[in-house]
């Protein structure tokens, strides 16, 4: 049965990102297999109101309070009497949830739980559960997550995080990777030096990301393997501690840097490489290394967080997040693609058969199919999950879904469900799964009548 | 009041000649068809000019009527007035004591008369408030299409004519503007929903006191497109009708202040697509619901 789908974040394009991308792809996967999906995010500068993307994907920018890197400001009951409205107008029946930094996911799932809808989460990233700003998002993840669903998580190191974080049963998490169109991503042997190896590290450049190991393993790589060419990407913090190290051992001549990059021309600055460095302290996925293996990139990464379960063995090689290992792994590299004992040109058809948003699409229908055979709880059997969320903080919380709920109460007599406009669906296409259902009908029937 | 004044936006259509059309939603009471009910609202309406007619007199009487007795304006006029309830009719008793009316007219003595003018005029825009609101959208073939909105209030030629908003504009302008910019400012801070083009988002005194009529005219040349979308009006998502305009920016919005809804929208779109691009003027004609 086609569902109708809100994906509710506070990121989404304009802004450039991950988390972004991943919402896209998997929405208009999803029409394309016969469900309606909308997306929820808050307004961006002069981008207000409703607005459609390709395939019918409709869009609506809430107007907001912006407080900090574009996340909304959590009001936690003021949109609730906007998103009823959209809710009721699109017909929805599941709400999707993305990244835990997200506060307009967190109320569209409270809102979307007291409405008594499915409801179902995607966390993007992993957390730390030491210092007093991952301690608060974590226990606000825990609030909303003890009454969702299903979760979904983007590998098997970001579910062990997130049950811990949020204290979940593990049976109610699945794991479905992030996925790339390997399409925009093809190789191109010509594009690189024959004569030198190059090595391509396109990251925002973080103290998470790594880049302090970067400036560490450059000049002993340098030194080891004087053919060796580095092409770095990417903008941050640490931009100048790079640039520092490349004075100081006075390097620019085998290190080129590019400074920030758009995503259409990622490709274009990968294929020009043969290795692609990931030095990254912790990843909950790392999209960017299945992108560099579809441009036929050998990848050397650190062993941490989701990385390792990413690519097959044969395409990586990996190391501990240390200098000294880093630089053993990189030299192990590059003395393999020397001897030609890696064949970099089949990645590219290997990864695409890996990785498919069709096939994301697919898995988290499965989660819609699941969450909407479970049964619906009770005010009271969701104020006693609240409850167990901690001495202070359960009361807190069983206040705030009482007051959400006498809220919607009020909301249903001051706004009648009957004097909002159903909105018009865009054109659907015919489900896959239901077409070839029809089709077999359709022959056993001109079988029968032979 | 409330519900004898208004109703939900309702489509009206018109054609007065062959090649013009005109689609007007309002939110005007329909006649109630029960007869008693139909007494009732008769009933308030007399009453409600009653009161004003009552209250001119009342003035007049102030006036003209030096021989009141009355004692100063103090406090225990007050009690006075009230203990003097059952005896409203008379205006004094044997004994002297004041009774309801002639307490009011011994303060409506003591008051200044432009205290008063300035409270009738009040009074009066009030009574002459319309409480519904109506636009239409006049189609004529050929030519273009004409926006118009309803003024407020009955009595608005009159207010513009009448010296005394004049003279009271300043005044309150002096007081109130600044206050009411502090307060929209402060709204617009918390709820930053943007309007939908067209809307005025500002609160003026002539939004308090009730707006002047508006209409425009857009000829068939400089109408690029007419179109349906969705925008965020308050807590709400509202379907819009709006017509683009060849060198502006914004769109102009066909009905900003009822805001009619998915079905009216429709049928009006229908109507001034026919009319404009496609066929007859009375091809453009449909019912509401008719289907495409």
């Amino acid at each position: 049965m086609p569902y109708n789908i809100a994906m509710a974040s506070d990121f989404f394009y304009p802004q450039p990102g991950g988390v972004e991308s991943h919402i896209y792809q998997l929405s208009s996967k999803l029409i394309d297999r016969g469900h309606k999906v909308i997306i929820i995010t808050h307004a961006y500068g002069d981008r207000t109101g409703v607005r459609y993307l390709t395939n019918g994907l409709k869009v609506y920018y809430v107007p907001f309070f912006v407080i900090y890197r574009e996340s909304t400001f959590p009001t936690v009951f003021s949109f609730f009497p906007i998103f009823r409205n959209i809710i009721i107008r699109e017909k929805i029946d599941i709400v999707h949830g993305h990244a835990s930094l997200s506060s307009l996911c967190h109320e569209a799932i409270l809102h979307a739980r007291t409405m008594g809808l499915k409801t179902c989460f995607t966390d993007h990233s992993l957390f730390g559960f030491a210092d007093a700003a991952s301690i608060l998002t974590n226990k606000l993840l825990k609030f909303t997550l003890s009454d969702v669903d299903h979760c979904i998580c983007v590998s098997h190191t970001c579910k062990e995080n997130t049950v811990l974080r949020a204290a979940l049963d593990p049976s109610t998490v699945s794991v479905i990777p992030n996925a790339v169109v390997a399409e925009n991503f093809r190789p191109d042997p010509t594009a690189a030096s024959p004569d030198t190896i190059t090595i391509v590290v396109i990251s925002r450049l973080f103290y998470n990301k790594g880049t302090d190991l970067l400036v560490a393993a450059i000049p002993r790589i340098c030194e080891l393997h004087p053919s060796v060419r580095f092409i770095i990407g990417g903008s941050g913090p640490k931009a100048i501690d790079l640039e520092q190290m490349l004075e100081t051992n006075m390097l620019q001549d085998w290190v080129e840097l590019l400074g920030p990059i758009r995503h259409e021309a990622v490709r274009d600055v990968m294929i020009r490489g043969h290795i692609y460095l990931h030095p990254s302290l912790t990843e909950a996925f790392g999209t960017v290394i299945v992108e560099a293996a579809s441009c036929g990139l050998y990848v050397v990464c650190t062993r941490v967080g989701g990385i390792p379960e990413v690519l097959p063995s044969h395409m990586t090689m990996f190391a501990k997040p240390e200098e000294d290992d880093l630089v053993a792994a990189t030299s192990k590299a590059i003395h393999a693609l020397r001897h030609g004992r890696v064949r970099t040109d089949k990645f590219h058809e290997q990864v695409k058969q890996m990785y498919s948003w069709t096939d994301v699409a697919a898995r988290t229908e499965r989660v819609y199919d699941h969450i909407t055979k479970s049964r619906n709880l009770s005010l009271l059997e969701r104020l006693k999950r609240y409850y167990g969320c901690g001495v202070w903080a359960g009361k807190l919380f069983c206040l705030c879904v009482i007051v959400d709920y006498l809220l919607w109460v009020a909301l249903c007599y001051w706004f009648s469900e009957d004097k909002i406009d159903i909105a018009r669906s865009w054109p659907k296409k015919r489900r896959r799964g239901m077409l070839e259902e029809k089709d077999a009908v359709r022959n056993r029937g001109k079988r029968a009548k032979r | 009041m409330y519900p004898f004044t208004t109703s939900t936006p309702r489509l009206v259509t018109r054609s007065p000649s062959p090649t013009t059309i005109e689609y007007t939603v309002t939110t005007a009471p329909i006649p109630p068809k029960n007869l008693w009910t139909r007494y009732l609202l008769l009933a308030w309406s007399v009453v409600v000019k009653a009161l004003v007619v009552g209250v001119w007199i009342f003035w007049g009487g102030v006036k003209y009527r030096d021989e009141v007795v009355m004692r100063g304006g103090s406090l225990e006029e007050l009690w006075w007035g009230f203990g003097g309830v059952g005896r409203w009719v008379e205006s004094t008793s044997e004994d002297g004591e004041l009774g309801m009316v002639g307490w009011l007219v011994g303060c409506a003595r003591v008051m200044e008369w432009w205290w008063i003018g300035a409270g009738l005029v009040m009074g009066g825009g009030w009574a002459g408030r319309r409480g519904y609101t109506e636009e239409s959208l006049l189609i004529m073939r050929n030519l273009g299409i004409q926006t118009r909105t309803c003024p407020s209030s009955t009595f608005s030629p009159l207010f513009l004519l009448s010296p005394l908003p004049t003279l009271l504009s300043p005044l309150a302008s002096f007081f109130l503007t600044p206050l009411l910019t502090l307060l929209s400012s402060l709204f617009q801070k918390l709820f930053p929903n943007t309007p939908l083009p067209g809307q005025s988002s500002n609160w003026s005194f002539t939004s308090f006191l009730g707006h002047g009529g508006t209409t425009r005219f857009i000829p068939t040349s400089q109408i690029q497109d007419v179109w349906i979308h969705e925008g965020f009006v308050g807590f709400e998502v509202r379907f819009f009708l709006g017509v683009v305009v060849k060198g502006e920016e914004e769109i102009v919005v066909v009905f900003p202040r009822t805001l009619p809804g998915k079905r009216v929208c429709e049928a009006v779109w229908r109507g001034l697509r026919g009319c404009l691009y496609e066929k007859g003027v009375r091809d453009g004609v449909r019912g509401i619901g008719e289907g495409k």
